[in-house]
C-alpha cells in the first residue's frame, strides 16, 4: 500500500479515467488519423476580417475606454490602493463607496449598457481594455467594476424590455446622477463550485439553490457563496434550478434586488488579496420573486452562463495582464534606481532578459484577450445589428417599454422563443465553442502571467516588494484570485479541451 | 510512521511537532496584523521553557549543543504550526549558533540561559543590510575602522524588530564583513520605516537606518561570524519554507479526500491527483535539499549549498502553497483553511533575503 507523510490515510491508486466527458468519439478523428486543430492562422485572421464589419466607433471606443480607465487608475486608485488593502484587511466589511462615486463621471458602470438605454454602448473589447488599466491600479477595483458589468450582461442577455427599462436604464441613470448602483452575479454555492459553471457537469453537481414555481412567480431557497460585490450590489443575477431531478433543463436565471424580502447577506469573506472587492455569502429564505424577475425563460441559464463566460473570461485575463504590467512597471522603475556593486541593476544582463521575457508574456496575454474579445463581440454585434433588435431598442419610445401590452408581448412564449432562436443563431454551438475556447485561453494565460510575473518580480525585489511605492506583493496576491474565479484554471482547461474536441472534424 | 527523519532526530521532530500543534497551531495563526495581534510571546515563552531557545548552547549553559541539522528539523516542525513564530525562532537560533564558538559572548549566553524561561524570554535578533533603493543611501553599508572601533552607515532590516529583542547581531554583509553585537535598547531609536508585506503577521521586521553609528571595541566580533550567520539563516529559513509546505500539502490532500465535485471526491480527478503528486514531489525535494545543506561540513561549499537550499525552497515552497490554494479553489483563497496565510508567509520569507543570488544581480 502506498503511503506518505503528507496524507492522512493510505493513498488510493491513481484514479482511472474518470473524466466526466467520457471517451472521445472516434468520429472526431480524421481518416488520416490526426485531429484537425481548430485554430489555424486562417481562422484567426477571419476574426480580424470580420472586425472590418464593426463600426468605426468600435475601435475608437477601445482607445477612449482605455484612456478613461488609465486616468482614473492614476488619479484615484493607485494613490490609495495599498492603504485600502490594509484597511479592509482589518475590517472586511469596509467598502470604499467614495471611490465608486468618483468613478461615476468615467461611466465605467454603464459600459455594456446600450446607448439607447443611456449607457456607453461598449462591448467586450472595450471592457477588457478598461479592466486591464484599472487592474494596473488595483486588482480588486478592476474586479468590482468587471463583476458589475458581468451581472448587467446577464440581466441584458434576454433583451427583456421590462428589465432593460426598469433596471438597466435605472443603473445608467444612477451613474449619471453620480450615485452608481452595483450589480453582481451569483452562481457558485458552498457545495458546488467548479462543476456549477459547466453545463456538462451541472447534473452531477451538488446544487442547493432551488426555485419553486407558484401561481404568480417563484420562491427561492438556498445559499450562494464567494459572490463578488455580494455585500454592496443592489441587483444580482442568480442561478437556481427549478427541478432537483433535472438540474440542467431547469437551470434558470433570476434577477434579485437586494431589498427583496427573504434576501440576506451572510458571511463577508476575509481574502488573501483583491480586498477592495467585497466577497460575500448570499442567503435566500423563502424569497418570493414575481414572474417578471425570471430572465429569458425557464431552463435557459446554462446557455446564458456559457455566453456570459465567453464574454467575461477574456476580461479576467485582462485583469491578470494588468497586474503583471504593474509589477513589471515597478521592476523597471526600481531597477533603474537601484545601484549595486557593479553599477545600476537595470544594466545587468539578468535583469534585462527578465524584463524582456516578462514583456513577451504580457504581450501574449494581451493578444489572447483581444482575440477572445473580438470573437465574442462578433456574436454580440450580430445580435445588436439585427433589424428587429435595432427597432426594439431604437424605435420604441421609452415610455412604451413599461406599457402592459408591450410587456405582455415581450413575456409571451412567442417573443421568448424568438429571442432564444436569435441568440442560438448568433451563437451556434460551433461558434460558441470556438469563442469560449479563446476566452478560456485568455483567462488561463492572463491569470498565469499575472501570478508568475508578479511573483518573479517580488523574488527579485526581495524586501522592497512590500514597499507601498512598488506594491508588487499586493499585485501577486491579487493575481492569484484570477486563477480561481470564473471556474478554476483546471476546470477551464477541461472546458477548453471539450470545446476544442467539439470543433474537431 | 515518520519516514522522513532518521532515528537520531526523530524524538526531536516529534517533540517539536507536539509543541507546534499545542502552542502554535490554532493559537497564533490567522492573526491579521501586528497592531491587532501583538507579538506571540506566549508561544516564544513556551518554546523557551521547552529548551528550544538555548538549543545550540552547550550543556553547561542549559543547552543541547544542537547542530544545524537538528535545528533545521526543529524549525521545520514549528513551521508546520505557523511560519511566523518559526521564523522568530529561526532568527534567534541562527544568530545564537553563529556566535556559539565566540568566547567573547559567553556572558551574553549566560544571561540568555538565565532568562530563557521568562514570560518575555531573551531573544537575539539579526540586522542584515537592506537592499536599499534610495539613491542617496549607500547600497552596501559603509564601514570606517579606527583602532578597534567601527563607524557604520547604511540601511538594514532587523528581524525581528529591536523592540522584542535583547541583543541584535548586526552584519554589514556576508563576505569580508563586520559583525557587531549591539544592545537592542541602543538601536531602538534608529528604527525607521518598514514595509513588512502582508505575510508573517507574527514576525515584525523593522527598518534600521544607521548613520555614522559608532560601535565600541567590545561590540565588534570576529569576521568569521557573518558567513556562519548567513549559512544558518538560509538553512533555517529554508526549513521554515519546508514546514510550511508540508502543512499546506497535508491540508490539500485532506481537502481533496473530502470535497465532492462533479459527483465524486476531487482526489478521484486525475488532474487534482497530478497537482497533489507534484506538490508532494516538490516538498520531498525540499526535504532533501534542506537536509543536505544542513548536514554539509562547514566551508564555502556548505555556504553555497545553503544559498541554493534557500533559493530552491523559496520558489518550491511558494509553488506548493499556490497549488494548495488551487486545490482548495475559493476556500483556499479565503481564511478558512489557513492556506492563504501560509502562501503569504511563504512569499514574505522568500523576500526576506531575496531569492535572486546576489552575484546574479551584480553584487549588491
Amino acid at each position: 500500500m502506498k503511503t506518505n507523510s503528507f496524507s492522512v490515510a493510505p493513498l488510493p491508486e491513481y484514479p482511472p479515467n474518470t473524466s466526466p466527458l467520457g471517451a472521445i468519439e472516434p468520429a472526431r478523428i480524421t481518416q488520416s488519423g490526426t485531429a484537425r486543430f481548430p485554430f489555424t492562422a486562417g481562422e484567426i485572421m477571419n476574426h480580424f476580417r470580420l472586425a472590418k464589419r464593426f463600426p468605426a466607433s468600435y475601435f475608437t471606443m477601445v482607445d477612449e475606454a482605455r484612456g478613461r480607465a488609465r486616468e482614473f487608475a492614476e488619479k484615484y486608485i493607485k494613490p490609495g490602493a495599498v492603504e485600502l488593502d490594509k484597511k479592509i484587511g482589518r475590517d472586511p466589511k469596509y467598502f470604499d463607496w467614495e471611490l465608486i462615486r468618483k468613478a461615476a463621471p468615467y461611466r465605467f458602470f454603464s459600459m455594456l449598457i446600450p446607448r439607447e438605454f443611456d449607457g456607453m454602448g461598449c462591448y467586450s473589447l472595450q471592457m477588457a481594455a478598461m479592466v486591464e488599466e484599472l487592474a494596473v491600479g488595483c486588482g480588486g477595483s478592476a474586479t468590482t467594476i468587471g463583476v458589475h458589468s458581468a451581472g448587467i450582461s446577464c440581466g441584458m442577455v434576454s433583451l427583456d424590455p421590462q428589465i432593460l427599462e426598469k433596471y438597466i436604464r435605472a443603473t445608467a441613470q444612477a451613474e449619471i446622477r453620480g450615485e452608481p448602483i452595483l450589480w453582481g452575479g451569483a452562481v457558485t454555492e458552498p457545495a458546488a463550485g467548479t462543476d456549477i459553471w459547466d453545463e456538462d457537469f451541472l447534473d452531477q453537481g451538488n446544487i442547493g439553490t432551488f426555485a419553486k414555481k407558484t401561481s404568480d412567480g417563484y420562491v427561492l431557497n438556498g445559499r450562494k457563496c464567494f459572490i463578488s460585490n455580494g455585500s454592496v450590489a443592489k441587483y444580482f443575477a442568480v442561478a437556481a434550478a427549478l427541478d432537483p431531478k433535472n438540474i440542467l433543463d431547469s437551470w434558470s436565471i433570476f434577477l434579485v434586488p437586494s431589498d427583496t424580502k427573504g434576501f440576506s447577506v451572510g458571511r463577508i469573506e476575509r481574502k488573501m488579496g483583491q480586498k477592495s472587492s467585497p466577497t460575500a455569502e448570499l442567503i435566500f429564505e423563502d424569497m418570493f420573486l414575481p414572474r417578471e424577475m425570471l430572465v429569458g425563460g425557464e431552463g435557459r441559464a446554462a446557455r446564458f452562463v456559457t455566453i456570459y463566460l465567453a464574454g467575461s473570461r477574456g476580461p479576467v485575463g485582462a485583469i491578470g495582464t494588468g497586474l503583471a504590467r504593474r509589477a513589471l512597471e515597478c521592476l523597471v522603475y526600481w531597477a533603474k534606481q537601484k545601484k549595486t556593486g557593479r553599477g545600476r541593476l537595470i544594466d545587468q544582463q539578468t535583469i534585462q532578459l527578465v524584463i524582456a521575457r516578462m514583456t513577451k508574456e504580457i504581450e501574449e496575454a494581451r493578444a489572447a484577450y483581444v482575440a477572445a474579445a473580438l470573437a465574442c463581440d462578433e456574436i454580440f454585434l450580430h445580435i445588436m445589428t439585427k433589424p428587429v433588435v435595432k427597432l426594439m431598442l431604437g424605435a420604441i419610445p421609452n415610455s412604451m417599454y413599461l406599457n402592459p401590452m408591450v410587456i405582455k408581448i415581450a413575456k409571451s412564449k412567442f417573443a421568448k422563443d424568438f429571442i432564444w432562436r436569435m441568440l442560438s443563431e448568433a451563437a451556434p454551438d460551433d461558434r460558441l465553442a470556438q469563442t469560449s475556447s479563446l476566452a478560456t485561453i485568455a483567462k488561463i494565460k492572463g491569470s498565469s502571467v499575472g501570478v508568475n510575473v508578479s511573483g518573479e518580480v517580488a523574488r527579485i525585489m526581495g524586501p522592497d516588494a512590500a514597499d507601498p511605492r512598488w506594491p508588487v506583493e499586493k499585485c501577486w496576491r491579487d493575481a492569484k484570485l484570477t486563477q480561481i474565479y470564473e471556474g478554476t484554471n483546471q476546470a477551464n482547461t477541461i472546458t477548453l479541451f471539450k470545446d476544442t474536441a467539439r470543433t474537431w472534424r | 510512521m515518520d519516514i522522513y527523519h532518521d532515528e537520531e532526530l526523530r524524538p526531536l521532530a516529534q517533540t517539536a511537532q507536539r509543541f507546534a500543534t499545542k502552542e502554535i497551531l490554532g493559537k497564533v495563526v490567522n492573526l491579521e496584523s501586528l497592531e491587532k495581534s501583538g507579538f506571540p510571546w506566549e508561544a516564544i515563552s513556551a518554546g523557551g521553557q521547552a529548551g528550544f531557545l538555548c538549543g545550540p548552547l552547550d550543556e553547561e549553559l542549559g543547552g543541547a549543543s544542537l547542530g544545524l541539522p537538528a535545528m533545521a528539523v526543529l524549525i521545520e516542525k514549528l513551521a508546520e504550526g505557523a511560519a511566523g513564530p518559526a521564523a522568530i525562532f529561526a532568527m534567534h537560533l541562527a544568530a545564537t549558533a553563529a556566535l556559539a564558538s565566540v568566547d567573547a559572548v559567553r556572558p551574553l549566553f549566560e544571561e540568555m540561559a538565565a532568562h530563557s524561561t521568562d514570560a518575555q524570554p531573551f531573544l537575539v535578533g539579526v540586522a542584515l543590510p537592506r537592499t536599499a533603493v534610495s539613491i542617496d543611501r549607500p547600497a552596501v553599508p559603509e564601514v570606517v575602522e579606527e583602532g578597534g572601533d567601527l563607524t557604520v552607515t547604511g540601511d538594514f532590516v532587523c528581524l525581528p524588530a529591536p523592540e522584542v529583542c535583547h541583543r541584535v547581531l548586526v552584519v554589514t554583509g556576508e563576505k569580508d564583513a563586520h559583525p557587531l553585537i549591539v544592545d537592542a535598547e541602543r538601536i531602538k531609536p534608529l528604527v525607521g520605516e518598514v514595509y513588512p508585506g502582508s505575510g508573517l503577521d507574527e514576525f515584525p521586521p523593522a527598518g534600521l537606518k544607521l548613520d555614522d553609528f559608532k560601535a565600541s571595541d567590545d561590540e565588534v566580533l570576529e569576521k568569521s561570524v557573518p558567513a556562519r550567520l548567513y549559512r544558518n539563516l538560509r538553512v533555517l529559513l529554508a526549513a521554515v519554507h519546508l514546514g510550511n509546505a508540508c502543512a499546506a500539502t497535508r491540508t490539500a490532500w485532506e481537502y481533496a479526500e473530502e470535497r465532492i465535485q462533479t459527483g465524486r471526491k476531487i482526489i478521484e480527478h486525475q488532474e487534482v491527483r497530478r497537482i497533489l503528486e507534484n506538490m508532494t514531489e516538490l516538498t520531498e525535494a525540499m526535504i532533501g535539499t534542506v537536509r543536505l545543506a544542513a548536514g554539509a561540513p562547514e566551508g564555502e561549499a556548505a555556504s553555497d549549498m545553503a544559498r541554493r537550499a534557500y533559493t530552491f525552497s523559496g520558489t518550491a515552497g511558494e509553488q506548493v502553497c499556490l497549488d494548495a490554494i488551487q486545490t482548495l479553489g475559493g476556500y483556499g483563497y479565503m481564511k478558512d483553511y489557513g492556506i492563504e496565510k501560509r502562501t503569504r508567509d511563504a512569499k514574505s520569507i522568500q523576500c526576506l533575503l531575496g531569492t535572486y543570488p546576489e552575484d546574479i544581480l551584480g553584487g549588491i
